[in-house]
């Protein structure tokens, strides 16, 4: 049973929380209310912007209700929807206002406690210093990570501004900063593959820590029981870079093919989108490929890669080659040639690496990582 | 090790995203408050798994105080972080019986655990006799804002707690008051024995070591006689089963057979008699051989502190026996006249009459049985309508009661039914009768 004590408190607490949006809110309504009596008068013709301060104020009751239900039932998600609403419909500048955003920490946290608190649970504990000097401390460590995590954030979007408003000769690398730092879509997907990048690395290095310096056998059969993809198969060491190696040697004439498919069919992109696309063309062919060779070798027990299997995969490649190079050795207008095959060969890989290189190289020179 | 979201995390991630996203379209300068945020998220999932690791990794140590029935017995789990990583909350639930009655403290609560500190944890329970397993603990990590959770935990091994039935020292000397003897017992028959009885005159054969020299010298020749010494074996056999748990707390059967055997138990072991305590469950037969003195009233208290009260609560089948008993007891029995002093209720006393026919037939043993009445208790807290079908149910019990009871005694057991307060003393007064 839950401490009526703490409920009444943190209640109290929330109902202050919420008080600057919910005051804002009424005020909002309150003029809302104003117009509409305006109206209905005659005195005010009924247009769009009047339509607008109808649609604003429903909106503001909605934010009060949710923010009712977020007092009465400390309920963080409710004030994050009313913030949300709030944003959207009364003033997008709330999103940034520390005395809108502060409560939701505030009510998350008295969340926790209130449903968490039991009736009797200080007799049960006798002494609460524990408590109390494990609570400041898990504090000093969340606003450590909010310190870092806006240094961190600032840092990485004042490179996205910079980048932005970078003016370059070279056309491709402006098609490179349009693409993904000018367009919206192109920058969200940037930051979600650095958060991506960052969750990886962070949650890896926890779960590594956790493994390394504290073995748990409790904790590995926990785990082993919570996979999702329970009997997913055993890849042995370095299996990736053998597939990521062999999708390398593949890729190159299936590239070839396909940009002559494209060009058969005259779905050419023109210069300066060209670079970029096949681009596009090459990574994907590469990832399919992979994905394909990493699903062919997986086994379900962790083992050597027989003789067969080996000699398979040479054989698969060996093959992709031969039929591109029997593909360019006849042509129905100037019949059989060598030296046209051996051209042909020689153009697929190196225009495969070509712009895979280039791509990389120019990736290299935006991060200022080359010159 | 795992720590999963809630929908807290989805809330901030929405937030993270509308910030973001109005940035993006020029509409509010939000994206850095929308990519700290994601950020702070990603950080505080780092921070959830190590403490949840911290967690798996923590020191328990359970310890207990009172284990005697009524009062309290409080558990104390301590619960130690080695590690530098605080561990702020933590959700403590402890895993205890149903039938245990909390007296003090909560059986769950939101805890904190510094980083290589302590939080000390305790529960009281009204305890109540017999085996009990309290814990472990179960533990579930929340992050200050709850946005994350970890997977719960078990924390600690479970203790055991042995709690030993309550004595009531003023029956322990109305039992006394009964017997006639304080010390070790004496039969109104002549034999070897300590103390003295008559004087008689000399007959060939009799030990001269017993000549009373008194006499002699008076011109008699006569020897002492001294009172036969009688050491009684007494078996007590309680019938465990599911009825033996019906009724309030520490009132029940089982509860009051507890107490007067444990008191029984000691009045045997203070005359230096010979005891034997047996638990029947189903066809099952546990407990101590025959003894004598103190040490077969420790045995007899800490088999009665044995009795695992989950296993009877959770009993399937409450037949008592299936011929197995009798065969088991009869293997065991000594060669002297034992009591049978068998405790029951009125649900299995059929069947544990039919089991200890085969003993009465015997000629070994007397066996007695003695089926508890059921205590009514809170009667007077009833409705007046309530009251009057409550007496005709408990006139109709009684009834049968006493159908079972002419049953049981044409198999040639003395059965008798009493009432909890009573048993003891109608026990030994049985005893004393068979020792004339």
């Amino acid at each position: 049973m839950n401490s009526p004590y703490v409920t009444i408190a943190t209640l109290l607490v929330a109902g202050l929380l919420v008080l600057p949006l919910f005051s804002l809110n009424v005020k909002n309504v309150l003029s809302a209310v104003e117009a509409f009596t305006t109206i209905l008068r005659g005195s005010l013709e009924p247009t769009i912007q009047n339509f607008e301060i109808v649609v604003r104020s429903a909106a503001s009751v909605l934010v009060l209700v949710l923010l009712l239900f977020s007092a009465l039932f400390v309920n963080a998600r409710s004030y994050a929807f009313a913030l949300a609403i709030s944003v959207v419909f009364v003033d997008s500048q709330l999103i940034t206002d520390p005395a809108m955003l502060l409560p939701l920490a505030a009510l998350s946290f008295l969340d926790v406690v209130r449903s968490g608190w039991r009736k009797n649970q200080i007799s049960s504990l006798g002494n609460l210093r524990p408590i109390a000097s494990a609570v400041m401390l898990s504090f000093a460590l969340l606003a450590f990570f909010l310190l870092v995590a806006w240094l961190l954030s600032s840092k990485m979007w004042s490179y996205a501004e910079a980048a932005r408003s970078l003016k370059v000769n070279s056309p491709l690398l402006a098609v490179f900063i349009d693409l993904f730092f000018r367009n919206p879509i192109g920058l969200t997907f940037v930051l979600g593959v650095v958060i991506f990048a960052i969750y990886s690395l962070s949650k890896d290095l926890a779960e590594s820590l956790v493994i390394f310096l504290r073995p748990s056998p409790q904790s590995a059969l926990k785990s082993l029981r919570e996979l999702v993809d329970f009997g997913a198969p055993i890849s042995p060491p370095l299996t990736s870079l053998r597939n990521a190696l062999v999708s390398l040697a593949i890729s190159p004439p299936i590239y070839y093919l396909i940009t002559l498919l494209l060009a058969r069919l005259d779905l050419q992109i023109p210069p300066p989108y060209d670079s970029m696309l096949r681009f596009v063309i090459a990574a994907q062919i590469f990832t399919i490929i992979w994905f394909l060779i990493s699903r062919l070798t997986a086994s379900f027990e962790e083992k050597e890669p027989s003789l067969l299997s080996t000699f398979v995969g040479l054989a698969s490649v060996a093959i992709v080659y031969l039929i591109l190079y029997l593909a360019a050795l006849w042509h129905p207008d100037y019949g059989i040639s060598v030296e046209r095959a051996d051209e042909v060969l020689r153009k697929a890989i190196l225009s495969y690496y070509e712009t895979v290189l280039y791509m990389g190289e120019l990736l290299l020179t935006f991060m200022g990582i080359a010159p | 090790m795992i720590t999963k979201s809630t929908e807290r995390a989805l809330a901030l991630a929405l937030f993270a995203s509308l910030s973001i996203a109005v940035d993006t379209f020029g509409l509010v300068p939000a994206g850095r408050l929308g990519l700290a945020t994601v950020l702070f998220l990603i950080f505080l999932k780092t921070y959830s798994t190590l403490a949840q690791a911290s967690l798996e990794g923590l020191r328990v140590k359970v310890s207990q105080e009172g284990a005697l029935e009524g009062r309290p017995l409080r558990v104390t789990f301590e619960i130690c972080n080695p590690f530098i990583i605080p561990i702020a909350f933590v959700e403590l639930s402890l895993r205890y019986p149903e039938y245990l009655k909390l007296s003090a403290g909560s059986p769950a609560l939101l805890g904190a655990i510094p980083p290589r500190g302590c939080l000390s944890y305790s529960v009281s329970f009204l305890a109540r006799v017999g085996e009990h397993e309290i814990g472990p603990l179960r533990a579930v990590f929340r992050d200050p804002l709850g946005i994350f959770r970890g997977t719960e935990i078990e924390l600690g091994e479970k203790a055991l707690v042995r709690v030993k039935p309550r004595e009531s020292e003023k029956l322990r000397r109305a039992l006394f008051s009964i017997s006639r003897s304080g010390g070790m017992l004496r039969t109104s028959r002549a034999g070897e024995g300590l103390e003295f009885l008559s004087t008689r005159e000399y007959v060939p054969g009799d030990d001269l070591r017993r000549v009373f020299w008194k006499a002699l010298a008076k011109g008699r020749l006569a020897v002492k006689e001294f009172d036969r010494e009688s050491t009684q074996y007494n078996l007590v056999l309680l019938a465990l089963g599911k009825d033996m748990l019906t009724g309030p707390y520490l009132q029940t059967p089982l509860e009051h057979a507890a107490r007067v055997i444990a008191v029984l138990s000691r009045y045997f072991a203070e005359k230096g008699e010979q005891q034997a305590l047996y638990l029947v469950n189903g066809d099952r037969l546990d407990g101590i051989k025959m003894v004598r003195g103190r040490k077969g009233y420790e045995l007899t208290i800490r088999a009665l502190s044995s009795v695992r009260l989950h296993d009877l609560l959770n009993q399937r089948e409450t037949s008592v026996g299936k011929g197995t008993i009798a065969r088991e007891l009869l293997m065991t029995l000594p060669r002297e006249r034992v009591n049978i002093i068998a405790i029951t209720t009125m649900g299995s006393a059929r069947q544990l009459a039919e089991e200890l026919k085969v003993l009465a037939e015997s000629g070994r043993c007397s066996v007695y049985m003695f089926l508890m009445v059921p205590q009514f208790y809170g009667v007077e807290t009833m409705s007046p309508m309530e009251r009057a079908i409550f007496r005709i149910k408990s006139f109709q019990e009684i009834l049968s009661m006493k159908d079972a009871l002419k049953e049981i005694r044409k198999t040639g057991i003395k059965a008798v039914i009493v009432t909890p307060g009573d048993m003891a003393r109608r026990i030994v007064m049985r005893l004393e009768m068979e020792r004339m």
